[in-house]
C-alpha cells in the first residue's frame, strides 16, 4: 500500500504482476532493473566524457587555425 | 512487512535514468532559449567561425538547462504540491535533490568555462550572470516573495540573445539591449497568461502570482499594458540596423494579434482566451526572431559574412 502510494515515478512497472511472486523473485527483478538504470547511466556518461574530448580538440584545432 | 515494503521501494527506484537528468534540464524550455541565443549570434554584426558559434550556443543551451536543475532542486517542495509540475523528477523520487544540485553546478561551471575558453569572456560573463540571476535572484529571492516575480526574473530569459550577440562581438550594444528588452516586456503576458489558467496550482503551493496576490482583474489589465508597451520595443530593432522592412510589418501585425488577444483576456470570463494567449506568445516571439534571422540570412550583413 505504502509502495503504491509513493510510486509517482512513471517508470515501468516491473512488478506489476508481482503482488502474489515471492520475495526472492521481486528481488531479482528489481535487481535487474537497478542494473539496467546502472548501465544506462554509464554509457551516457562515457559519451558525455567522449563528447568533452572532441568537443576541446575541436575548439583548440578552430582557435589555432583562426589565430586565436 | 515494513521492512519489505522500505527494499521494494528502494529496489523500484534503482537510481535515475539519463533521462531523468535531461529531464531536469527543462528541455522545452532550453528550446526556447537556444533559438534566441542563437538569434543573437545571426543577427550581431562582425564574424564568428561557424563551429565557434555552435559552441557559444550550446553552452547557452548547457547554461540554461544547469540553472534549470538547481531550479528544480531549490522549488522540489513545491513542484510536489503543483500539479504541472508534481512528476518532476525530484518530486517524484527518481533524483535525490542532491545529484540535481551537483548536475546543476557541474554543468553551470562547465557552461561558463567553455564559452570563456572557446568564445570569448564577455559572453561567459554574461552567461554566469543569467545563471546567476534565474537561481538567486529568481528562484531563491524573488519567486515566494513578490507577485513581480517573473517580471524581474523574466531578465533572466531574456539575456541569451544579449549573450550570442557577445559571443560574436564581445560586447554589448543598444541593439542587443532591445533584443533583450523585447523578451524582457514579453515574459509577464505569456507567463500571467499562463498563471491565469493554473491559479489553483499558484494558490496550492503559495507562490504568489500576480492572478494569486493581486486578482484576476489587476492580471489582465497588466498583461494588456504590456502588450501594448511591446508594440514599439518588438518594431524598434527596424530602427537600429539589425532587422528590415518585412520584420516591421510582421512584428506590427503580430503585434496587434498579441494585443488582440489581450483584449480578449481582459473581457473573459473563462479560461479559454488564457489558454489560447500563452500559446500565441510563444509563437508570437518564436516568429518574431525568426522573421529577423531570415531577413538578416536573406539581405546578409550579419555575422555570417
Amino acid at each position: 500500500m505504502v509502495v503504491m502510494e509513493r510510486d509517482l515515478s512513471g517508470t515501468p512497472s516491473v512488478d506489476a504482476n508481482l503482488a502474489d511472486a515471492p520475495p526472492e523473485e521481486i528481488r531479482r527483478r528489481q535487481a535487474a532493473m537497478r542494473a539496467r538504470k546502472l548501465r544506462s547511466r554509464n554509457l551516457a556518461v562515457l559519451f558525455a566524457l567522449l563528447a568533452l574530448v572532441a568537443l576541446f580538440y575541436a575548439i583548440t584545432v578552430v582557435r589555432m587555425s583562426a589565430g586565436h | 512487512m515494513t521492512d519489505v515494503t522500505n527494499d521494494l521501494t528502494l529496489d523500484r527506484m534503482g537510481g535515475a535514468s539519463a533521462g531523468d537528468f535531461i529531464e531536469l534540464l527543462k528541455p522545452r524550455v532550453m528550446s526556447l532559449v537556444v533559438f534566441t541565443g542563437l538569434a543573437g549570434v545571426v543577427l550581431a554584426p562582425g564574424h564568428i567561425h561557424p563551429f565557434l558559434a555552435a559552441v557559444a550556443v550550446l553552452c547557452i543551451a548547457v547554461g540554461a538547462g544547469a540553472s534549470g536543475a538547481i531550479n528544480m532542486w531549490y522549488d522540489r517542495d513545491i513542484d510536489a504540491v503543483m500539479t504541472r509540475t508534481a512528476k518532476r523528477p525530484i518530486p517524484s523520487g527518481r533524483v535525490e535533490p542532491a545529484e540535481a544540485l551537483g548536475f546543476g553546478i557541474t554543468l553551470s561551471v562547465f557552461s561558463v568555462v567553455v564559452m570563456g575558453l572557446a568564445v570569448n569572456w564577455a559572453a561567459a560573463a554574461l552567461l554566469a550572470l543569467t545563471i546567476g540571476f534565474y537561481v538567486f535572484v529568481y528562484t531563491m529571492w524573488l519567486k515566494r516573495r513578490t507577485p513581480q516575480n517573473i517580471v524581474i526574473g523574466g531578465a533572466a530569459g531574456a539575456f541569451p540573445p544579449m549573450i550570442g550577440w557577445a559571443a560574436v562581438t564581445g560586447s554589448v550594444d543598444t541593439a542587443s539591449i532591445l533584443l533583450f528588452l523585447l523578451i524582457f516586456l514579453w515574459t509577464p503576458p505569456h507567463f500571467w497568461a499562463l498563471a491565469l489558467f493554473r491559479n489553483s496550482d499558484y494558490t496550492r503551493a503559495g507562490v504568489p502570482m500576480m492572478p494569486v496576490v493581486a486578482g484576476e482583474r489587476a492580471t489582465k489589465r497588466q498583461m494588456l499594458a504590456y502588450t501594448l508597451i511591446l508594440l514599439p520595443v518588438a518594431a524598434a530593432p527596424s530602427f537600429v540596423g539589425i532587422a528590415g522592412p518585412v520584420y516591421l510589418a510582421v512584428a506590427a501585425v503580430l503585434g496587434l494579434m498579441f494585443v488582440g488577444c489581450a483584449v480578449r483576456v481582459l473581457r473573459a470570463v473563462d479560461d479559454k482566451p488564457a489558454k489560447k494567449m500563452f500559446g500565441f506568445s510563444i509563437l508570437y516571439l518564436f516568429l518574431l526572431f525568426a522573421v529577423m534571422m531570415a531577413e538578416r540570412l536573406a539581405f546578409g550583413g550579419g555575422a555570417w559574412w
